[in-house]
């Protein structure tokens, strides 16, 4: 027993009981092997709160398939972290505590999972179906030939050896339903579909999207074939309800695993007491708020969680505050306050341009900007003598570690600014250090920027700001 | 002696054709009059009616012509007795060769010689088949015995072929014959067979007949045959293969005396089982009792399709008759007259077997699913997509003219194209495999010759080419690549050839075979109006004015005129649809069925989404029912629990439809999180001031601050107003362009104003931004 002494204050009162119970190295490892899984969604949370209407759905859904051989399709729709893939897992569990055998080749029915992100071809689709159907043979013969035809071999494979027995049900879990949506000619979709309304293998379908408008991405074949059925999961819809979320994804169940009852209950109310603690339930709730972010709100405990050791076996409040500390600090604000006096000059002048009506503006117009300004002022505070102009040679470096910092980056041109965007900026910041901006050899000061702050922004930055002069915190109001 | 020298310069002849590309070849047969070019010459023997070689202007009497496929200028056809080729005269009835594109040539009997008004040559070519060139799936009878590669089967196939492919005579013999006079070649041939060597007997022997239209073989007298007069009389040879010798009942009028005697019995086994049903004392319970609910299920099914038979030659006839007059009115009155007869009263026979058939397997199907299961399992189960039903309501009239279509070019064996459109969901497929389905029963029965389905989706296929590789597959079995497909699709329908059905193709989606240069789309409509190729082309597609919008003219040109048209069901249609389906299952309020079906007219006309609807509805009563407390005793109970079963009311329709057709956007932005909706508020009132659609994030997220610090909000940084943005564009709530432009980037809403203001009306906060 060489460690108990690094026990925490708030916990000395249970010391004698951790002692007696002697919390081992293996359930403290157990803990966090779950707890971690579950916080980072690999691994089941025992209770959906507020989605037991989905799973049921989908639940029933599956059942009608396995059980009572129809085809099915369905879509569950819901914003990103809201609990589509949970949904589904729940229901699958539930359909193998039903119908599942002892390996997977005994099971009733198989099934197979497809990612929008993985798959990015019908192709690559189906090769992945025959793998995870554990067919082996021959794929590449059959790969030659229409995408229907392999598809329905590989079903036709499953058939159990004893030929005349009907072919075992399969679901299709697809998720990013959205992306698979997007392949040329939905072959997959079509096949997928036609096979789940038509008499052939039974087939369920369930598509997992975030996009509310993913119906009419279908074609309309696509559409036809699909049964229009759709499963909305919708975020906690209110603080109690987000708060238990986190609530049980902490909790060690005692029942369940290989925990002493004790300890689990020791844990549990320490979970209780850090999430009604005063900065930690302010921060949830402003999460609530913003955007009922569960994978936001899960992530606060990771380091908590993961730290966890036989010698201080609880959550400790610290490290949650800490988390939450980095969780609500503003990213940009933290970079913007390490620019230098100079750099801070240029965004305020870029600043005054745009307020003067200029979008956007090359390193020679703010330049100028500055210059004047400071020429401006630079007599009435000559005495002061802590100001001086820069040399431009100097300013141009000071505005080229603003473009590294892309809090400037270079303004594209009106017709290619959609693309860009689309490509995801492919114009970057080396782009324009390199100069190989669209119009090209344009030299680097006159090349055409925009500053991504907003005239509020910059107010803010200079107000929080203490080590800079009044002129320029004047010029900046 | 002489023979075997001649078939050594055959052969070398064969093999320089051979390797001729088959385009070639159709250009030579193509213009027959500069034949003296041919290393074969071809002269014109004696001219049937008597007179000299010469060109007369007198056209030849009718009654000696045959029915030809290609009718157009028949009447200026030359009938000849014999030709010569190369030196040999060939006269009608005799055996020849004919060259093949394989090592191996065909054999044929000369039917008939012309020359047609364009002075083309033609030689009408009766096949005699080998036992190898008899594809099993065109035999209906096994043969029995080993094959023997010196006998050859006498064929009623005939195709045109050209004189210059005419390679040599024939030795043909009667069976006794060849046993007498050549048993040292059967000797060597029965050798041949044991070591499994291919050679070619130089005799062969005829003593069976195979019948193309019934794929029966029968025997017949060769020594009696061949040579004969009777041989090339049109009545003497219909008799010939109409009657076998052996196996009497296989003729036409046998087929159907069988399929009615089939028939009848089963109507009196299965009729008072229907009636038996209601009348039974205790009828109530048992209707409740769900083993006794099966057979009056059967029952039901069994009526429409009773229904069904009445109805559907009487819808069929006119459409028939009248295709029947327009298509063979050129042939002489007497046959045309009496094939008339004969087809109207074989039709409603072959039609209720057809329709009994379909009945007792649907019956079937459902028996295992109907056994202990509710009402509303058995709704479901029929209300289900692919549930095949036992007649397609609502489609009657595309049904026969489709029909009409197929059978008048599958029974002469001609080619034909089809262009079928609609919007997706109004039974096109359906219809057509329906259609196939009967006709393959006639085949079945005798009635048309066998042919061969054959069904490509153009939806289906990796990439467009990949239609002719399908396509040679199904005929041949073999594979090819797409290139090598076309090119012996080519070949296949560009020659003549003893092994071939007539081939009905639908092909499905065509709009997706549509390539830059369109040639899938051409070839698949070009070998139709081949004169060998017996090909009927069924293609579906979406759109009505795909020919005209999409196609070249020379494709849709090709494709002809026989086009259909499938109308969008109206409401009455789709209520008849469900109805059917429902029939003998009371789970359905009248009045929910035609909502339903109102609903979905006015939207599409998709039978598949009134099936859906109707389908959820069940579910969501049933899963009412099931919540229901008195569900404990439910399942001991049944026949009182049946009773208090709710029905499916207009209530449930309605919310089915609404959870079909909701957009879900007004229960998003419920479910959304309270800065989203600022963010959506800020949104709408930054469009609404700049007067434009998109506006960059900068404006809303100023908006979205100043909405904040009025109401006494959390005030969010633009960190987190960018997020809100980035997480609101991943749902598509609104459209946002990549978050890398930041403050720039352009935003627009993705969903109505109106949604927003009824999404968030009852919210008091949001209440009082808006109206700020």
């Amino acid at each position: 027993m060489p460690v108990r002494k690094s026990l925490s204050g708030a916990a000395d009162e249970a010391v004698s009981e951790a002692v007696s119970e002697a919390v081992s190295e293996a359930v403290v490892r157990s803990v966090r092997k779950t707890v971690l899984g579950r916080l980072h969604g690999h691994a089941a949370v025992p209770e959906l709160v507020g989605l037991e209407g989905p799973v049921a759905a989908v639940a029933a859904l599956l059942r009608q398939t396995v059980a009572g051989g129809e085809g099915n399709s369905a879509l569950v729709l819901g914003p990103r972290g809201s609990g589509k893939s949970a949904v589904v897992g729940r229901a699958l569990e539930m359909l193998e505590a039903q119908h599942g055998g002892e390996t997977a080749a005994a099971a009733a029915y198989h099934v197979v999972r497809l990612s929008g992100f993985v798959h990015t071809t019908d192709r690559a689709a189906l090769r992945d179906i025959a793998r995870q159907l554990l067919i082996t043979q021959d794929l590449e013969n059959v790969l030659v030939g229409s995408f229907a035809d392999a598809f329905t071999y590989i079903l036709g494979l499953l058939r159990a050896p004893s030929a005349e027995a009907a072919l075992p049900p399969v679901v299709f879990v697809l998720d990013e339903f959205d992306l698979l949506a997007q392949h040329p000619k939905q072959s997959l979709l079509y096949t997928l579909f036609d096979i789940a309304q038509s008499q052939q293998t039974p087939i369920a379908v369930v598509g997992l999207t975030a996009r509310i408008d993913v119906m009419d991405l279908l074609e309309k074949r696509v559409k036809s074939r699909f049964s229009h059925r759709q499963i909305h999961v919708h975020p906690p819809p209110t603080l109690e309800a987000f708060v238990q979320i986190a609530r049980s994804a902490l909790c060690v169940d005692a029942a369940a695993a290989a925990v002493p009852a004790a300890f689990a209950r020791r844990f549990n109310a320490r979970v209780d007491e850090i999430l009604a603690a005063a900065p930690v339930a302010r921060h949830i709730e402003a999460i609530f708020d913003l955007a009922k972010d569960v994978r936001q709100l899960l992530r606060l405990f990771v380091p908590a969680v993961a730290a966890l050791r036989p010698d201080d076996p609880l959550l400790a409040p610290a490290r949650v505050q800490a988390s939450v500390a980095r969780d609500a600090a503003p990213a940009k604000a933290q970079v913007l306050a390490s620019i230098s006096l100079l750099e801070l000059c240029l965004v305020i002048a870029m600043r005054s341009l745009v307020q003067g009506g200029s979008s956007r503006y090359n390193f020679e117009m703010v330049y100028n900007e500055y210059k004047t300004f400071m020429s401006r002022h630079m007599v009435a505070v000559s005495a002061g003598g802590a100001m001086k102009i820069y040399k431009k040679p100097v300013a141009l470096k000071a505005f080229e570690t603003l473009v590294e910092l892309e809090i400037v980056r270079p303004a594209l041109p009106a017709s290619t600014a959609a693309e860009g965007a689309a490509g995801g900026g492919t114009h970057g910041r080396n782009d324009m250090l390199a100069g190989t901006v669209a119009g090209a050899r344009v030299p680097k000061e006159y090349r055409m920027v925009q500053l991504m702050l907003e005239p509020g922004q910059v107010a803010d930055l200079v107000a929080a700001r203490v080590d800079i002069p009044t002129i320029v915190r004047r010029w900046a109001q | 002696m002489a023979l075997s020298s001649r078939q050594s310069k055959l052969a070398s002849r064969l093999s320089k054709a051979a390797r001729q590309p088959p385009a070639a070849k159709r250009q030579r047969s193509g213009n027959g009059s500069d034949s003296d070019s041919e290393p074969a010459t071809v002269e014109w023997g004696q001219r049937l009616d008597g007179t000299s070689g010469d060109r007369a202007d007198s056209p030849a009497p009718p009654r000696l012509q045959r029915r030809v496929t290609r009718g157009s200028g028949m009447t200026n056809k030359e009938l000849y007795r014999s030709v010569v080729v190369g030196g040999t005269e060939y006269w009608l009835g005799q055996a020849v060769r004919v060259r093949s594109p394989g090592e191996t040539p065909y054999f044929a009997i000369v039917f008939k010689l012309w020359e047609n008004e364009l002075g083309v040559r033609q030689v009408v070519a009766r096949w005699l088949l080998r036992h190898s060139e008899m594809l099993p799936s065109r035999r209906a009878t096994p043969l029995e015995g080993p094959a023997d590669p010196a006998e050859v089967f006498y064929s009623n196939a005939d195709d045109l072929v050209t004189p210059d492919m005419i390679l040599g005579p024939l030795t043909v013999v009667s069976h006794a014959a060849y046993l007498a006079n050549h048993r040292h070649d059967a000797a060597a041939a029965a050798a041949a067979t044991q070591q499994r060597q291919r050679t070619d007997p130089s005799v062969y022997f005829c003593r069976r007949f195979f019948n193309e239209n019934t794929a029966m073989v029968g025997d017949l007298d060769w020594e009696a045959l061949y040579g004969s007069e009777q041989m090339l009389d049109p009545v003497a040879d219909a008799a010939l293969f109409k009657a076998p010798p052996k196996k009497a009942p296989l003729g036409r009028k046998a087929a159907t005396a069988a399929a009615r005697a089939r028939a009848a019995p089963r109507k009196p086994t299965a009729a008072p089982a229907a009636a038996a049903a209601p009348a039974t004392p205790r009828g109530k319970r048992q209707r409740a009792d769900t083993s006794e609910d099966e057979p009056s299920d059967g029952d039901a099914e069994y009526n429409s399709g009773g229904s069904d038979d009445e109805e559907k030659p009487a819808s069929r006839t006119p459409a028939r008759a009248r295709r029947a007059a327009s298509v063979r009115a050129p042939r002489t009155p007497a046959t045309a007259s009496k094939r008339r007869v004969r087809l109207r009263d074989i039709q409603p026979a072959a039609v209720s077997t057809a329709v009994l058939k379909r009945a007792s397997r649907a019956s079937g199907a459902g028996a295992p699913s109907a056994a202990g299961q509710s009402i509303y399992e058995a709704a479901r189960s029929r209300l289900h997509v692919s549930a095949v039903p036992n007649a397609l309501p609502c489609r009657e009239d595309e049904f026969a003219e489709i029909y009409g279509h197929l059978y008048s070019a599958v029974e002469e064996r001609t080619s034909m194209c089809m262009y079928i459109s609609g919007v997706p969901g109004t039974g096109k497929t359906a219809t057509v495999h329906e259609v196939i389905r009967a006709l393959q029963e006639s085949a079945e029965e005798g009635e048309v010759p066998v042919f061969q389905y054959i069904e490509l989706n153009g939806m289906k296929m990796t990439e467009p080419a990949q239609a002719y590789s399908q396509l040679w597959q199904a005929i041949s079995g073999d594979k090819a690549t797409p290139k090598h497909a076309a090119q012996l699709l080519e070949r296949h329908f560009g020659t003549p050839s003893p092994r071939r059905h007539t081939y009905v193709v639908l092909v499905d989606e065509l709009d997706l075979l549509v390539t830059k240069s369109q040639s899938i789309m051409y070839n698949f409509f070009d070998w139709p109006h081949r004169p060998h190729a017996k090909l009927v082309v069924v293609a579906i597609a979406n759109t009505m004015d795909l020919p005209e919008r999409m196609l070249h003219h020379k494709v849709s040109s090709r494709l002809g005129l026989a086009r259909i048209n499938f109308q969008p069901y109206s409401h009455q249609q789709l209520m008849a649809i469900v109805q059917s389906r429902l029939e003998g299952c009371a789970a359905f309020d009248p009045d929910a069925i035609e909502l339903c079906a109102r609903k979905i007219s006015a939207v599409s006309g998709d039978a598949r989404r009134a099936l859906d609807v109707c389908r959820r509805a069940v579910e969501v009563v049933e899963a009412e029912w099931l919540r229901a407390p008195k569900r404990a005793t439910g399942k001991k109970q049944p026949q009182q629990q049946q009773q208090q079963q709710p029905l499916v009311t207009m209530m449930v329709i309605d919310r089915a439809i609404k959870e079909m057709y909701a957009s879900g956007h007004i229960a998003f932005i419920q479910s959304a999180s309270r800065q989203q909706k600022v963010f959506l508020v800020a949104l709408r009132a930054a469009v609404r001031k700049a007067g434009v659609p998109e506006v960059s994030l900068g404006d809303v997220a100023f908006i979205h601050r100043q909405l904040c610090q009025m109401h006494d909000l959390a005030l969010p940084s633009h960190d987190q107003i960018a997020k809100i943005c980035a997480q609101l564009g991943a749902s598509r709530c609104i459209l946002a362009e990549s978050s890398i432009l930041d403050v720039h980037q352009q935003v627009r809403l993705a969903v109505a104003e109106d949604d927003i203001t009824v999404a968030l009306r009852p919210d008091p906060l949001f209440s009082k931004i808006a109206t700020s």
